[in-house]
């Protein structure tokens, strides 16, 4: 699997390198158990300083999507693509709270929130 | 042996040094330059023509190679005041001067990539988009663990055979045991500096080499980079021989100096086949073609 970072994107690079990861691990390209590349190694192909690339595993790590056996390396958890699924829903979740307390703020009523909701996620699956 | 072999495989040597190398710093400066960032190079054409590098360097590194060959020509030819000792034979002398003039070489050429890095890190800002494989790189995905052990074992049957037969009084003189030294220090010598520049072909970061080559180009690398720790146990294998049969065909440090020009040789024609021999550069960047010198 390929890892495309861009510096210049608002989007840190650590964020980058990790949410790639999410992405692989979701959609089967990195298997459980599947080794990653030491931090000294992916900094050096990324032309990155290595607190970056560290930062990122530890962020893994700390979500249990990745862990690092010694000097064996690090690897993909077993159950890591649970753990993704879960990190998306909590995400998700907060997103969706924040707004609800905005439009509830703003003076909308329950129902015409969800009116919006399902109106933009209708929009949403037509628009593919 | 004569020592015009002596001298025929350095001559061949020093040139192939001396003119692949300056061919290396006409060739690719631009190739490198693409792979460091396309779009830079594509947005100031200009720029990258003043940061292809210096002609009189290329030129510099002909006339050097020109001078080496006079110098090592005109020592086999008698025509230069031996500057050896006369208690040095004349293969060991050839030797020498191959050796300082390929010094020479090295420190101008790493000059000359220094002073072209140094330049091109001021003025070409590495690109936004970086990309790599998220993937594990070990010795094992170029050389398998069955190969390495097996020149492991190869190394280590030499050195224990030359154990063997000096105990074993076949042959314990005190130059047996001096010529079993110089093997068993010159093995293991090779074997830990090959060991180690295979392994830091293994994890340096990719270049613009590997891109424009592939992964076969890596792969070639660390062979190379490994395999040549066979030299003194091939090399070693005939000074036994000679040594038990009383017979004295080469000496081992002089095989062992002709074995490892000729490896470094044919490993520099190897690499300067290969763009020309159907896996050319085609990754280089329509950029980098354009402004191509040739």
């Amino acid at each position: 699997m390929d890892i495309v970072v861009h510096t210049n994107s608002p989007e840190p690079v650590y964020e980058q390198i990790v949410r790639q990861i999410h992405e692989g691990v979701c959609s089967r390209r990195l298997e459980p158990g599947a080794p990653l590349p030491p931090v000294r190694q992916l900094a050096g192909d990324l032309d990155l300083n290595r607190n970056t690339v560290a930062r990122a595993y530890k962020m893994l790590e700390e979500q249990g999507v990745i862990q690092t056996a010694g000097r064996k390396g690090t690897f993909v958890r077993t159950n890591a693509s649970a753990e993704v699924t879960r990190l998306k829903s909590g995400h998700a979740r907060r997103v969706a709270q924040r707004m609800v307390q905005t439009l509830l703020a703003e003076g909308l009523s329950r129902e015409e929130i969800s009116g919006v909701f399902n109106d933009a996620l209708a929009g949403a699956t037509k628009g593919g | 042996m004569s020592d015009w072999v002596d001298f025929g495989v350095y001559a061949i040597f020093m040139a192939t040094f001396w003119f692949v190398g300056g061919t290396a710093f006409l060739r690719w400066p631009l190739i490198l330059l693409a792979d460091r960032n396309p779009e830079w190079l594509a947005a100031h054409p200009q720029d990258a023509r003043a940061l292809r590098g210096n002609p009189w360097h290329i030129a510099g590194a002909y006339a050097l190679g020109v001078l080496s060959l006079a110098v090592l020509t005109s020592f086999q030819l008698g025509f230069l005041p031996v500057a050896a000792s006369h208690d040095e034979a004349r293969w060991s002398a050839l030797w020498g001067i191959t050796m300082l003039t390929s010094l020479v070489g090295l420190v101008y050429f790493i000059a000359g990539g220094t002073w072209l890095a140094a330049r091109w890190k001021r003025r070409v800002p590495p690109p936004e988009r970086r990309e790599a494989l998220l993937m594990r790189r070990s010795i094992d995905d170029f050389i398998p663990r069955r190969w390495r052990l097996a020149v492991y074992a190869v190394v280590a049957a030499h050195a224990a055979s030359w154990l063997l037969v000096g105990l074993f009084k076949i042959e314990a003189t005190a130059p047996y045991w001096a010529t079993f030294f110089n093997v068993a220090v010159l093995s293991a010598t090779f074997s830990g500096v090959f060991t180690f520049i295979a392994r830091t072909s293994v994890h340096r970061p990719p270049h613009a080499l590997d891109r424009v080559f592939g992964p076969r180009y890596r792969r070639d690398e660390v062979r190379m980079s490994f395999f040549p720790q066979l030299l003194p146990p091939v090399v070693g294998t005939v000074a036994l021989y000679q040594e038990t049969v009383g017979a004295t065909f080469i000496d081992f440090t002089r095989g062992m100096y002709l074995s490892l020009l000729s490896l470094t040789t044919l490993a520099c024609w190897h690499a300067l086949a290969r763009p020309s021999s159907g896996s050319r550069p085609t990754s280089a960047p329509p950029v980098a073609e354009k402004l191509s010198p040739s």
